[in-house]
């Protein structure tokens, strides 16, 4: 089992050294094949931003800033002003996260504290999955069922009561058409729940245990802990994990295409007929006829694109900072 | 060959019967196989981990290294195969001479080094693939051998890390199957196999059970035989049996370096004398 | 005492709404998982799998969608994965201390997120128009768009969950850095990465907004990657909003195709996951 000199003698030889020398070359091959992957993820970024903006030019420089708070889109007379899709895209977010928000905490709070254990898996791994489904199924669903009946049950019954109060009144004005802002933003806040529960629960768990323990052992009750406790302690998270969701809202197509109605006017109504950004270029982008209103309409994906890259990076920078905490 | 064993009074023994040792002095010392001069180790942040160290050490010998834990000793280890490159920042001065080549030397190929001078981890590292793939897949860097050649250098590592009868029959089984000591046992046996001149093991059997430990220690013994070994350990019995040499470290300074019986009898420096008598680290 | 009594109340109060929110939010998604199953499965039959997108008021299936779905997503998939997993290495195993690194890691977490009709503007914008027309290429560009930034962020964070002893064992055999990430860190990261890749799969499987203006869609069967090439989100989307009873029938049977071959997708990502946790 002894060692022969000669082997060993092997690796100092000529042969080793040229070997070795491949294998610096092959190292710093690897090292390039890796480097130009993470560069080519830049560059894509970065492509998509400047394509956005050359394909946005025309409409830009012919409306000027003003396209931003212009309302009328008329394809006829090729003026186009993006204020009502905007105006859409925030309005159905924003219901989205009324509803959403609370829904998720609830949900939150009930798998972390009140649940029995042993459904505490079971629920929120099915919660996890469904956040998983593709936004069409929600705007499909959304088509066929929750527009009928919101439009046969809810609305009217929205319309005769808070439609009838002074000041928020206008907010329920008009007919029940079953599609429109607060139907979109319903849809989309189902479609968020999952997703920010499934993040809310992972900030909840991120409480020490012993911190937990020591908040009930001094005699709180559960909501206590929650409010108190929990929620305080989580606070960065939680908002970064909102803003994702809000993120994934703004940005959403399919699951509010189906449902929005597609109206370039701004009505003071939740429930009329409206358009988002992304809907506007869902519906009419194969259908553009004309340079400048195909042009107008990747200026409103770059406007989405501003929008939620705002909102995404205010969010990712809130969850470093919770997670360095 | 026993003459040179020294009598040890007793009342000088803070070790538990080291008497006991299995290990036989030779007469004659060993050629220097590895020779440290005034190395200096500074973390990325400055701070001097190591300073100004000077050794020796022996072909075919064991060097011990002991110390409270922060005094550098698994540092040097780290910086015979120069594994510490791994990590950018840090930077060495000084030599450290490997049959009188300064391996510190920016031209060196650390690959090459690092085959000449194995590690072993203080927790055992068995790669995600066959018992068999774990000891072949050092050999295959460095030589292209037959299937047959293959088998026998596979085999006579593993027998040499005396884990040949336990895994035998499940050469294709995933490493990560076996026992934390036959896992540590394989990644002697992959160390060996590459055929090095030097050995590092960084507390080897720290995370092991006693009987694994005794296991270890054996093999230890055994592979003086062809290797210089350094081990690095805080268990102090272990340094008594398995070393022939040993250097006692504290706070990034070589305190007192001389033959295993001599630093455990007759230590001339107190802190060495308090260390080993258990009175701090 | 009194205050112990408000104390309480506001507990149950609070409790009593946290668990209303629950049972809401889980009925809503139940109602949607029950309609889409009760609606798919009246829509599924042999001839589904085995027919073309059929003209209105005719008999017909959705093979072509599916076929056309497919292989856009193998199409995307095969391109993503390898790009994705060496970008994640550069990241998590190269980058520190690299201004490439930083950024890239901020871009990607952003295209990650970014609405998914953005990137069918820029593949239409750079794709379909120098070219000229809608193309299955254009689709599987968008897909692979959207898959990138996903196996890039599993492959970081796996490759991360690998312990550095065994860089350093690896590198203590004298492995050269290359080899010890091929042969040995890729293999301990290697459930996480496939299930990054399944995930990957999952999430574009489903994509409807980047294909409605590159894929564009095909009534006929199509396997011209350089034509318009029928996919089932896109079919379910114009079946759905048509006014034909046979075409919103196929519609909810698609919708249930994709919802099903999701949901296995990621079942079969976490079991994969789970299955490299137990190692």
């Amino acid at each position: 089992m002894a060692l022969s000199a000669g082997m060993l003698d092997d690796r100092t030889s000529g042969a080793a050294r040229r070997s070795a020398q491949r294998v610096v070359v092959q190292d710093r091959l690897f090292y390039l094949l890796t480097l130009g992957s993470a560069a080519l993820v830049v560059v894509l970024l970065l492509g998509v931003l400047v394509s956005l903006l050359i394909g946005a030019w025309p409409a830009l420089s012919t409306f000027g800033p003003a396209f931003v708070w212009t309302q009328r889109w008329s394809p006829v007379k090729e003026i186009f002003g993006a204020l009502a899709p905007i105006y859409g895209t925030l309005v159905t977010s924003l219901i989205a996260m009324i509803i959403g928000i609370p829904v998720s905490f609830g949900i939150a709070i009930f798998l972390t504290e009140i649940c029995p254990q042993r459904l505490r898996r079971p629920i929120g791994t099915a919660i996890e999955l469904l956040a998983g489904i593709p936004s069409i199924i929600y705007g499909l669903w959304g088509f066929f069922f929750l527009a009928p009946f919101l439009q046969s049950t809810v609305q009217p019954a929205l319309i005769g009561s808070l439609g009838q109060l002074p000041l928020i009144g206008v907010l329920f004005g008009g007919a029940p058409y079953g599609i429109g802002l607060l139907t979109a933003g319903i849809i989309l806040a189902i479609m968020v729940l999952p997703f920010i529960t499934s993040i809310t629960r992972d900030v909840f768990l991120t409480v020490p245990t012993l911190l937990r323990e020591s908040a009930y052992g001094m005699g709180m009750t559960t909501w206590e802990v929650c409010w108190s406790i929990i929620i305080p302690y989580t606070r960065v998270g939680l908002v970064g994990g909102v803003m994702l969701g809000l993120g994934r809202a703004l940005g959403e197509t399919m699951a509010v295409t189906f449902v929005i109605g597609n109206s370039h006017n701004i009505s003071p109504s939740l429930l009329a007929p409206a358009t988002t950004i992304s809907a506007a270029i869902a519906n009419e982008f194969n259908e553009a006829t004309g340079a400048l209103y195909t042009s107008s309409l990747i200026a409103l994906g770059l406007i989405l694109f501003v929008i939620t890259f705002a909102v995404l990076a205010l969010a990712k920078w809130l969850l470093v900072r919770a997670e360095v905490k | 060959m026993t003459m040179d064993m020294p009598t040890i009074p007793t009342h000088a023994a803070p070790v538990p019967n080291p008497v006991a040792s299995t290990f036989v002095p030779n007469s004659e010392p060993h050629p220097v196989k590895v020779e440290v001069k005034d190395l200096r180790f500074f973390y990325a942040n400055g701070f001097e981990a190591l300073k100004g160290i000077n050794l020796e050490l022996r072909d075919k010998t064991v060097t011990a290294f002991i110390g409270p834990s922060g005094c550098g000793k698994s540092t040097l280890l780290r910086i015979l195969n120069r594994i510490y490159d791994l990590y950018p920042g840090q930077k060495v001065t000084g030599e450290v001479l490997l049959d009188g080549r300064n391996i510190l030397s920016r031209s060196e190929d650390l690959n090459l080094l690092r085959s000449k001078v194995g590690m072993v981890f203080q927790k055992p590292t068995p790669f995600p693939m066959s018992i068999y793939d774990n000891i072949a897949f050092g050999i295959r860097l460095y030589e292209k051998l037959g299937k047959s050649e293959m088998d026998g250098r596979v085999e006579a590592a593993l027998r040499k890390a005396a884990l040949w009868t336990e895994v035998k029959d499940k050469l294709h089984q995933s490493g990560l199957g076996l026992s934390g000591g036959q896992q540590q046992r394989l990644c002697i046996a992959r160390a060996v196999a590459v055929r090095p001149e030097v050995l590092l093991l960084d507390e080897p059997a720290s995370a092991l059970d006693p009987i694994s430990t005794a296991k270890i220690e054996e093999l230890i013994e055994e592979l003086s035989a062809e290797f210089c070994i350094a081990i690095v350990t805080h268990n102090m019995q272990q340094a008594a049996r398995a070393s022939e040499y040993t250097a006692f470290m504290y706070l990034g300074e070589l305190v007192e370096f001389g033959r295993t019986e001599t630093i455990f009898t007759a230590p001339t420096q107190k802190r060495t004398h308090d260390y080993i008598t258990g009175r701090f680290g | 005492m009194s205050s112990y009594a408000a104390r309480r109340t506001r507990n149950s109060v609070a409790m009593l709404l946290a668990i209303v929110a629950a049972v809401i939010g889980l009925v809503f998604l139940f109602l949607i998982l029950a309609t889409l199953l009760v609606k798919g499965f009246t829509a599924i039959s042999p001839q589904m799998f085995l027919e073309n997108t059929p003209p209105p008021g005719e008999d017909g299936g959705l093979l072509n969608a599916i076929v056309g779905s497919l292989a856009m997503t193998v199409i995307a998939i095969v391109v993503a994965t390898p790009v994705g997993i060496l970008a994640g290495t550069f990241l998590s195993e190269y980058s520190r201390g690299h201004w490439l690194g930083e950024a890239a890691k901020f871009v990607n977490d952003i295209l990650l997120s970014a609405p998914s009709i953005i990137i069918g503007l820029f593949v239409y914008t750079v794709v379909v128009v120098p070219v000229g027309h809608f193309s299955a290429w254009a689709g599987a560009a968008s897909l692979g768009l959207i898959a990138l930034p996903v196996i890039n962020r599993t492959t970081q964070d796996m490759l991360g969950l690998v312990p550095n002893a065994l860089r350093e064992a690896a590198a203590a055999l004298g492995a050269p850095r290359w080899k010890s990430m091929v042969s040995v860190i890729y293999r301990a990261a290697m459930s996480g990465i496939l299930t990054g890749v399944l995930l990957a799969i999952a999430r574009v499987t489903g994509e409807t907004a980047p294909l409605l203006f590159t894929a564009l869609n095909n009534q006929f069967f199509s396997t011209d990657l350089g034509a318009p090439m029928a996919n089932l989100p896109v079919v379910i989307f114009q079946f759905a909003t048509s006014p034909y009873d046979d075409w919103q029938k196929l519609a909810w049977g698609g919708a249930l195709l994709i919802t099903v071959a999701i949901l296995a997708l990621n079942i079969v990502a976490r079991w994969v996951a789970g299955r490299g946790n137990q190692r």
